[in-house]
């Protein structure tokens, strides 16, 4: 409060210092000496003009030259300068009057000269007696001081000086210009002398001074207020430095006080600052170890991303930067397939913990990649992140399908012994057969050749009779009663090992229906193929009963790859029945239809699957089977070509030295009709 | 360095004092009554009824006298590029044209005799009549006249500005092309025009020789007959009005009986009955150089001039060898200007 008023006080006071400063040194008196300078010049000069004029009337002066250059002085004055404009044009009048008055008397008094000196001389030449020149003189001298130049006057002079004697009209000429002229020059010196020149500078002189003593009354008021602000800005100093001086007692006071403060204050500090350094340097170790962290992440080949709740890096190391192609500054960063991550993971749920997904995507350098995402919710404090594992299984898909294909490859070669013992059986009895039609057909011909003889020496009249017992004898010696009953049996039997072979074949051609292309399968004869084939895998071991519903519908989906699965589980089925080792089991295949979809059941009476490796059963390489009989891509074949491939279900029930029974349920095809996209997209 | 404050502070306010005493003396030593309209100088020597020897002021500078002999010379300044002021003012000639009235643009004739340029500063007023105050003022009329230059100024700085070495001429002199430049550069040569060392002047200096005999008569005759009463002073003439005609009406007697407008003088330019016929009285300085004669240039010969100045205004009648005496007197106030103005 008082702060602002000490300022207020002071705002005014400087500006009134410098105004009262300007005004009182612009007291008017430059105008003022300007003014009477020119005042004192025009008195001068008007001075000099009287003193010329003078001179001249009394004959002192010869020329003109110094009251012209007075007079013209005169007139080039700036009148301009005086106070008032009345002023300065009345005197300019006045002045212009004088000058015109100037140059009459110069032009009247040279005429007058020359006449009286024209007189003066025509006298003495013309007039003899000295009475009559004393006359004239006198009369000259009169009128030089003659007062009266009226016309009349005049008159009056020249009668005298006719009378006198001049009679000439030249001279009577001369003393009338004279005396015109003298009146003249005499009217011209009274009007100047009373022109009142004088009186009008002597106002202007009293304005002039009255002006400037006003200005400077103004400018002694301002310098009092000046002098006033001086000294009230003199207390306020007076009494700032008091209190500036007492402050600074205060001020040593207080000092001794707060040394001791800043010197606790500083102790607290330090203490301060030692605890901070160890926070520093822990701080220090922590971060280079969360960067030796960070460097390890790096090392790793699995992409791992750590997510805020909308999607933005926290943090993501080498392997994920080189998967997605990202720069390394990635920090706040949204990731650029956040809205993919949206799709293919449940986010807003903070119950699923841990979800997996596999994706293709196209990179830039290594072209297509099969990738494994794992997203990991965390769940803190209100907030939500991520973890994005991510694992580039390109190189084991790519493994996968080349183990498929071997192990197809595998099956085939094992069946191709089984297939070839089977086509080798019938071939067996063929030949045996077709053998003994070969020798039927000996005795046959043989007894054709004499029965034809016999008839024709019946023909030629031969004894019937011998004929008839001839006959009978061959029919003995042929054993015509046994090969009329075995023949035709060998040649069914022919038929029958042929028909068996064709079915083999047929059945290896449909099964191992090449190519990869959709088709609609008939699961039934799929089944029945799938047997034929591998019917030496089970011939030794077990019963194979079907129990197939005709009216299944078909199924959309690869031939080749359904026919694996089949034999697969026929073949396991067999091999656990085999293992049980309880002889002849029985392998009871089924199917039917049910909700649109097929459903086929493979029983088997074998060993069962034990407890511990149920939960892998699935999994690739894993296998309970000896080292080199199995290569543990069986099953895990099997689920990939009925789950994933055909979006069917693959299941099993088993309870241990009881049986197992593994059940595929596959969409029906009309059903999956709409789907038809999806599958050329799966099988593609 | 607190302890040399206050005489810092001391200097510096001493300084400013000063600075506040001094400044303005340049410009309050220039006397603003003065116009600087350059005037002759009169030079030292006898008195001798008022007149005095004559020699030119120094005041003007060299270059601007020089710019303005070209500027007289130069025929741009009237209308048609026909006529220069030097066409009316031969300065090698008497400073006049010896014609009785001149020849401006068009061949138009003009009103009145044209006055010597020689000396002019030095008359009290300028043109016959006297109607400009100084030359400054005279310089505006024949630009003007429809029968002299016939133009404006406009035009005239108009031409003169497509001049580049006049421009720089200007420059030189530290003005710019204007009508006031102008001006003020023929006013410093016509004032630098000025004719000393005539025998007359040797004479008021002191050499008693200078004259002829007669010369000396004529001068005797000059005072005694009362011619001094106006041709008087420095110009032996020019300083004041007189009418033509004082003793008689010289305009009555006139043969030729013609009365022009130019010959009521002052009358034309005051309005005045007592001036009519009144003119300035022009200065007889080189008088023999500028025949023919009187504001009409209606006499041709000096003896003439003469004998009717005698009779109309001194109402004598001379003698012949009066006026062979007085033509010889005049003949003596012949000067001769600075050749390098001619």
């Amino acid at each position: 409060m008082n702060r602002l008023l000490l300022t207020l006080l002071l705002g005014a006071l400087l500006p009134l210092i410098c105004v009262s400063y300007m005004q009182m040194v612009d007291n008017g008196s430059d105008a003022y000496l300007e003014r009477s300078a020119l005042l004192r010049e025009i008195r001068l000069l008007d001075t000099a003009i009287d003193r010329e004029l003078l001179l001249l009337a009394t004959d002192r002066r010869a020329s003109y030259d110094a009251l012209t250059s007075y007079t013209n002085r005169l007139t080039e004055l700036n009148y301009g300068l005086l106070p008032r404009t009345a002023d300065a044009a009345a005197i300019r009048a006045a002045m212009r009057d004088k000058a015109d008055q100037i140059e009459r008397f110069k032009s009247r008094l040279s005429v007058m000269r020359n006449s009286l000196r024209a007189l003066l001389e025509v006298e003495r030449d013309t007039l003899r007696d000295e009475q009559q020149i004393l006359e004239v003189d006198r009369l000259i001298i009169l009128s030089l001081l003659q007062t009266d130049v009226s016309p009349s006057g005049i008159a009056a002079f020249l009668r005298r000086a006719t009378e006198i004697g001049l009679k000439d009209s030249t001279e009577l000429r001369h003393m009338e210009i004279m005396l015109g002229s003298h009146a003249e020059v005499s009217g011209i010196e009274a009007s100047i002398a009373t022109a009142g020149f004088s009186r009008l500078l002597d106002t202007a002189a009293r304005e002039v001074a009255l002006e400037f003593l006003q200005a400077r009354a103004v400018g002694s008021a301002w310098g009092m207020a000046l002098a006033a602000a001086c000294i009230v800005l003199l207390l306020l100093l007076i009494t700032a430095v008091r209190r500036v001086w007492m402050h600074t007692r205060e001020v040593g006071l207080l000092n001794a006080e707060l040394e001791q403060r800043v010197e606790d204050r500083t102790k607290h500090l330090e203490r301060i600052g030692e605890h901070l350094r160890s926070v520093l340097e822990e701080n220090h170790e922590h971060m280079v170890s969360v960067r030796r962290l960070a460097g390890a992440m790096d090392q790793i080949g699995t992409g791992l991303a750590f997510l805020s709740a909308d999607l933005k890096f926290h943090f993501c190391n080498r392997a994920y930067r080189e998967i997605f192609e990202l720069e390394s500054e990635i920090v706040g960063m949204r990731h650029p397939d956040a809205t993919g991550i949206g799709e293919r993971f449940q986010l807003d749920t903070g119950n699923v913990v841990e979800q997996s997904a596999e994706r293709q995507l196209t990179h830039g350098s290594r072209g297509e990649l099969h990738l494994e995402e794992t997203l990991r919710t965390i769940n803190e404090e209100e907030s939500t992140s991520y973890w994005l594992a991510v694992r580039d299984v390109t190189e084991t898909r790519r493994l996968e399908a080349s183990h498929r294909q071997s192990q197809k490859l595998e099956s085939v070669g094992q069946l191709a012994a089984g297939i070839a013992h089977e086509i080798n059986t019938p071939t067996q009895f063929i030949s045996d057969n077709t053998h003994f039609l070969a020798e039927s057909f000996d005795d046959i011909s043989k007894l054709l050749k004499d029965s034809i003889q016999l008839a024709d020496a019946v023909d030629s009249g031969k004894d019937n009779e011998e004929t008839a017992r001839q006959f009978k004898t061959l029919c003995e010696d042929v054993e015509v009663d046994y090969l009329i009953e075995e023949v035709p049996q060998a040649i069914s039997q022919c038929q029958e090992g042929i028909a068996r072979v064709r079915k083999i074949v047929q059945s290896m051609k449909e099964f191992s229906h090449p190519g990869g292309d959709l088709a609609s399968v008939d699961i039934n004869r799929s089944i029945e193929n799938t047997l034929t084939v591998a019917t030496n895998e089970w011939k030794q071991v077990a019963e194979v009963v079907l129990d197939l519903d005709q009216d299944v519908p078909t199924v959309a989906g690869k031939p080749s790859e359904l026919n694996q699965t089949l034999l697969n589980l026929i073949v396991n089925a067999a091999h656990a029945i085999e293992a049980a080792d309880r002889g002849m089991g029985t392998l009871t295949i089924s199917s039917r239809a049910c909700d649109g979809a097929v459903e086929i059941r493979i029983r088997d009476t074998g060993t069962g699957i034990p407890v511990a490796a149920r939960e892998k059963l699935f999994e690739p390489f894993f296998t309970t089977k000896e080292v080199g009989k199995g290569t543990g891509q069986g099953l895990y074949i099997a689920h990939q070509v009925i789950v994933q491939n055909h979006r069917g279900e693959l299941r099993f029930e088993t309870e241990l030295d009881v049986g197992t029974t593994f059940v595929i349920r596959l969409p029906a095809e009309i059903d999956a009709q709409g789907d038809q996209a999806f599958y050329e997209e799966q099988l593609a | 360095m607190a302890r040399f404050t206050p005489a810092l502070v001391a200097v510096v306010l001493a300084f400013c004092l000063l600075g506040g005493c001094t400044q303005p003396d340049s410009e309050s030593n220039r006397d603003p009554y003065v116009s600087d309209s350059v005037r002759i100088d009169e030079a030292p020597g006898r008195d001798y009824f008022g007149f005095r020897p004559i020699q030119p002021s120094g005041a003007a500078d060299r270059g601007l006298i020089m710019l303005g002999k070209q500027l007289f010379h130069d025929p741009r300044l009237s209308r048609d590029d026909t006529v220069s002021c030097a066409s009316c003012h031969i300065v090698a000639a008497g400073g006049d044209d010896g014609r009785p009235v001149s020849v401006g643009v068009d061949g138009a004739l003009g009103t009145h005799n044209a006055p010597t340029v020689l000396n002019s500063a030095g008359n009290f007023r300028q043109f016959w009549d006297g109607r400009a105050l100084d030359l400054a003022e005279q310089v505006e009329g024949p630009v003007h006249n429809p029968l002299e230059m016939a133009t404006d100024w406009d035009s005239v700085v108009a031409k003169l500005a497509t001049d580049g070495e006049l421009i720089r001429a200007f420059a030189l002199n530290e003005l710019d092309l204007s009508a006031d430049s102008i001006v003020r550069a023929i006013v410093a040569y016509e004032s630098a025009l000025v004719t000393p060392d005539s025998p007359f002047d040797r004479w008021l200096l002191g050499q008693d020789d200078a004259l002829s005999a007669q010369a000396h008569r004529g001068r005797e005759l000059f005072v005694e007959l009362g011619c001094v009463s106006c041709h008087q002073g420095r110009n032996v003439g020019g300083n004041m009005f007189q009418r033509f005609g004082v003793f008689r009406n010289y305009y009555e007697d006139r043969a030729e009986g013609a009365l022009s407008a130019s010959s009521l003088g002052r009358f034309n330019v005051t309005g005045d009955d007592a001036d009519r016929h009144v003119f300035k009285v022009p200065s007889l300085r080189n008088v023999a150089e500028t025949a023919p004669y009187f504001h009409d240039g209606s006499v041709s010969t000096l003896t003439e001039a003469i004998d009717i100045m005698a009779n109309y205004q001194l109402g004598r009648q001379l003698a012949k060898a009066e006026i062979a005496s007085l033509e010889s007197f005049l003949q003596s106030l012949s000067g001769s200007a600075d050749e390098a103005l001619l």
